[in-house]
């Protein structure tokens, strides 16, 4: 797994834009990097990039929904500040409906727009974060066996040993040792924190 | 247009109206007066001719007389000549010696040879002194005898016998001229004879007897007769009146006749006779004839006989005459010349039916000319149009209606005027040089804006026609004016509308671009911010200060940009002067390309450039024509935006010997064909919102160009708007 630091990627075909923001950006430490078209970016991106992302809606080429469209597609999930032109407001809703974090429109203050990206990669550090623990939640219940998943899938559904035992036609002690078993392979001690690793590694939102 | 109008032209005898009537009175009038004009030298011809033809026919009968006279004289110059010869031969004087048979047979013989050759003679005879006829000859119709001894008569009673025994030798009687009459009876047929008489005398100077010849009369009347022509008749006349030739047989020889001694020349015509005793010659005019006359002397020679001896004259043969007279009768004379009327009457007559001829040719030609004149003058003067004549001296020689309400002038005041009364001094300098074109023989059109005298300032299209003689001589010009001030007018205030509707077009646009502009000025600005924000925060902090100077240069460049966008906007809002010029449509492509940029790309149109090297300049009004470019730009723009997929303008530019072409064309969803040309209508429009005057006014504006603006649909979809502007004059 390759390792990234969190970075602010600046995509706007206007040259100055961009470089401005880079300079800006730059001047309080942040790491970024200027892409001129979505296209160049999609060409670099990968889902262990971290981050956020600096995007003009308004493009020659792929537009900044499209790319948006395109990212979720390949799992990146990395907030994106959509930055407008007076004007474009029917065109930000669309995007925030389509899953940005944030709009901005120009011409804007810097502070806030600082302010703005330092609230996303926070965002995304966490979700780093739990992206992490999910990643090895799912790396553990990966590991059971398919009699395992099977007790684990009714005991995530709230089922008693009894009843599982009465489902999967089982002794109820049977039962008890998948559970044992279940809970050192995934390295938990207690139900609930069996059950909130469960409900993490199956979140349906995670890429 | 002008074909038909010159079919037209030819053909204006058709409405010419010939009223038939008029040209029926005209001819009858005009053919009468030729008529009696024709009349005049036919009259004159007439009484001339007669008179000449009198004149003929008296010297006609003048020489009638002379050639009577001559065969007369001829004919008894004849005789006489063998008279002579009678009284001297041998035989005689044998005869005269010896007197026997044989001698006198001889003599027989001798005149009987005589007889045979002349055949003048009705008889030759020798009469002795007793009277009794010795030898005698006869005539005998043509073949003349001998008359046998038994047959001689006793003569001694005869009056030519009377008369001749007492004449000397070298006498000779001549009897009048009468009938022959035979024992005591006039003979018949008729027998006109002269007796002539000569004594003979023997050697010793005795007379012996007389010879007489009766010469023929009928031979001289037959030859006088074949005198006679159209001069008149022939009458000959004794020294009593009688007629020998008169005017019926019954007339003649009245001497002769007992009972009929009343028919004479002298009883007749008691007049004429008297003239005729009274002189020698003369004329006579009567009630029914013409009658010339002579009087003659048979008997005297000529002067061919005069110079012969004289050894045998006649008795008294100055007293011995006649009188030859040539008788023309009235009726005869009347007749001649009514031969000479008839002549000139069928000539007159046959000019009098040309003259009816080319009377009504003239009263048709005159009729059709009023009535041509008439239509022609009801054109001229109802025509919008200004038509005079100018003569070489410059003078107004003909002015239609339109002229005189032009300049004001009451009817007829124009005539005869000098340009410059009429003009005034201003308007005639301004013409002068294309009057002097016209009169120097050059036909000239011009437009002018001409200071009138009268009617004040005007915008003219003038065409003078010089009218040159068959010699080639310039007489004067036709002058033709239009007076086209109202359309001028007209054409400045379609102009001033279009000019203004364009400036709010303009501005229209600027209102619907508002959204666009202000995203244009905000990059510029957006990153001025950034820029000087980043270098605020590392003034502030401990950051490098290396990037100081690079930011700040971004900031100038970028404060720049956005001037620049503010002057573009400045200078397309301009209202300006609108100008003809040379302008280069490629850099208003690139202009209007520019200038639509950024609305291009945040809607994703690719906008391309396909512009001609070496484009020559056109001639134009540049902020109108970036106008029309501009339009059509953004249509192509709102074309496209409405479909997904590739959206593409494509500006080219192109140019030939004449003409520079500019085309817009897009891949968009076409011109909605229930359209069609009314897209070009004001107030039709196809997108929300629009006022529908775009591409009004951008034909306006190209059609103000002496141009058109036309569209076709792509053949892979999407439309083309195309315009051609003449290429600048070089120079």
């Amino acid at each position: 797994m390759k390792s990234h630091v969190a970075t602010v990627y600046v995509i706007d075909d206007d040259d100055a834009v961009r470089e401005a923001l880079g300079a800006l950006l730059g001047s309080v430490g942040l790491n970024h990097r200027g892409f001129a078209s979505s296209e160049a970016f999609l060409d670099v991106a990968d889902r262990h990039m971290r981050g956020c992302l600096l995007l003009d809606v308004r493009m020659p080429g792929m537009s900044g929904l499209e790319l948006q469209r395109k990212l979720q597609d390949q799992g990146i999930a990395m907030p994106v500040i959509i930055i407008t032109g007076h004007g474009d407001v029917p065109m930000a809703v669309r995007a925030m409906k389509a899953g940005a974090t944030d709009f901005i429109e120009k011409p804007f203050n810097e502070q806030y727009l600082l302010d703005r990206i330092q609230v996303c990669l926070k965002d995304d550090h966490e979700q780093w974060h739990t992206r992490q623990v999910q990643n090895e939640a799912s790396v553990r219940f990966g590991n059971l066996t398919p009699r395992e998943k099977a007790v684990m899938e009714l005991i995530a559904a709230g089922n008693h040993t009894k009843k599982i035992a009465a489902q999967l036609d089982i002794q109820d002690r049977t039962v008890d040792v998948h559970r044992f078993n279940i809970m050192r392979k995934v390295g938990v001690r207690t139900l609930a924190e069996l059950l909130r690793l469960w409900s993490l590694a199956h979140q349906p939102t995670l890429p | 247009m002008a074909g038909p109008w010159l079919t037209q032209a030819r053909t204006i005898h058709r409405v010419v109206q010939i009223n038939m009537r008029q040209i029926a009175m005209l001819t009858l009038l005009l053919g009468l007066t030729f008529s009696i004009l024709l009349a005049i030298p036919f009259v004159f011809y007439h009484r001339a001719e007669s008179d000449n033809n009198l004149r003929l026919l008296q010297s006609e009968q003048e020489r009638m007389i002379e050639l009577a006279d001559g065969v007369i004289r001829q004919e008894m110059a004849s005789v006489l000549s063998d008279l002579r010869y009678l009284s001297q031969h041998n035989e005689i004087r044998k005869y005269l010696e010896h007197a026997n048979p044989s001698e006198r047979l001889d003599l027989a013989r001798e005149y009987l040879a005589l007889a045979r050759q002349k055949l003048v003679y009705d008889q030759i005879r020798f009469i002795g002194l007793t009277g009794m006829e010795e030898v005698r000859i006869n005539f005998n119709d043509g073949q003349p005898t001998i008359v046998a001894d038994q047959d001689l008569q006793d003569k001694h009673d005869r009056y030519y016998f009377e008369e001749a025994q007492w004449l000397s030798p070298g006498q000779i009687y001549v009897s009048p001229f009468d009938l022959n009459t035979e024992h005591g009876r006039i003979a018949r047929p008729l027998k006109p004879a002269i007796r002539f008489a000569i004594p003979i005398a023997d050697d010793q100077g005795l007379i012996r007897g007389i010879v007489v010849l009766n010469y023929l009369g009928q031979r001289l009347l037959d030859r006088l007769h074949a005198l006679e022509g159209e001069a008149g008749k022939i009458r000959l006349i004794d020294a009593r009146g009688y007629w020998m030739i008169g005017p019926t047989a019954e007339d003649e020889w009245g001497f002769m006749f007992p009972d009929r001694p009343e028919r004479s020349l002298a009883n007749r015509s008691p007049e004429l006779w008297q003239q005729m005793k009274a002189g020698k010659s003369g004329v006579h005019q009567s009630e029914a004839s013409w009658v010339r006359f002579e009087r003659i002397f048979p008997l005297i020679g000529d002067e061919t006989t005069a110079g012969m001896p004289q050894f045998a004259a006649p008795v008294d043969a100055d007293r011995y005459y006649w009188t030859i007279a040539v008788e023309l009768s009235q009726v005869a004379l009347q007749a001649s010349n009514h031969k000479l009327l008839v002549k000139l009457g069928a000539v007159y007559g046959v000019l009098v039916l040309f003259s009816f001829v080319a009377a009504g040719a003239l009263a048709f030609a005159i009729n059709r000319n009023k009535a041509l004149a008439a239509v022609t003058e009801t054109v001229l003067d109802n025509l919008p149009l200004l038509v005079a004549y100018v003569d070489k001296d410059q003078r107004y020689r003909f002015n239609n209606m339109a002229y005189e309400r032009f300049f004001g002038s009451k009817p007829m005041d124009v005539y005869g005027k000098r340009l410059p009364e009429l003009l005034g001094e201003s308007a005639y300098r301004d013409i002068q040089p294309y009057v002097e074109q016209a009169l120097a023989g050059k036909p000239v059109t011009f437009e002018l804006r001409l200071n009138y005298k009268g009617a004040g300032l005007r915008d003219m299209v003038v065409s003078y026609m010089p009218d040159i003689s068959p010699q080639g001589e310039v007489r004067g010009y036709y002058g033709i004016i239009n007076d086209v001030t109202q359309v001028k007018e007209a054409e400045r205030r379609d102009r001033q509308r279009m000019v203004e509707l364009a400036h709010v077009s303009r501005l229209a646009s600027m209102g619907e671009m508002a959204t666009e502009i202000a995203h244009e000025i905000n990059q510029p600005l957006a990153a001025i911010a950034m820029y000087s924000a980043a270098g605020l925060r590392t003034l502030q902090g401990e950051g490098e200060h290396g990037q100081m100077k690079i930011w700040l240069e971004a900031i100038n460049k970028q404060s720049k940009r956005a001037s620049e966008i503010v002057r573009r906007i400045r200078r397309f809002m301009q209202k300006g002067e609108h100008q003809f010029g040379a302008v280069d449509m490629n850099l208003i492509a690139r202009e209007a390309a520019e200038f639509i940029s950024h609305e291009a790309r945040s809607h994703e149109v690719a906008i391309v450039l396909e512009l001609a090297d070496d484009l020559p300049a056109v001639q134009g009004d540049r902020v109108l024509l970036e106008q029309v470019v501009f339009n059509l730009l953004r249509n192509a723009v709102d074309a496209v935006v409405s479909q997904s997929g590739e959206r593409r303008i494509t500006l080219k530019t192109s140019f030939d010997a004449q003409l520079v072409r500019f085309e817009v064309s897009d891949n968009g969803p076409g011109v909605d064909p229930a359209l069609g040309e009314h897209i070009f209508d004001s107030f039709v429009t196809s997108k929300q919102g629009g006022m529908g005057m775009g591409l009004t006014i951008c034909r306006s504006i190209v059609e103000a160009h002496a141009s058109t603006l036309r569209y076709i649909t792509n053949p892979g979809g999407g439309t083309t708007f195309m315009f051609s502007l003449a290429r600048e004059a070089k120079g």
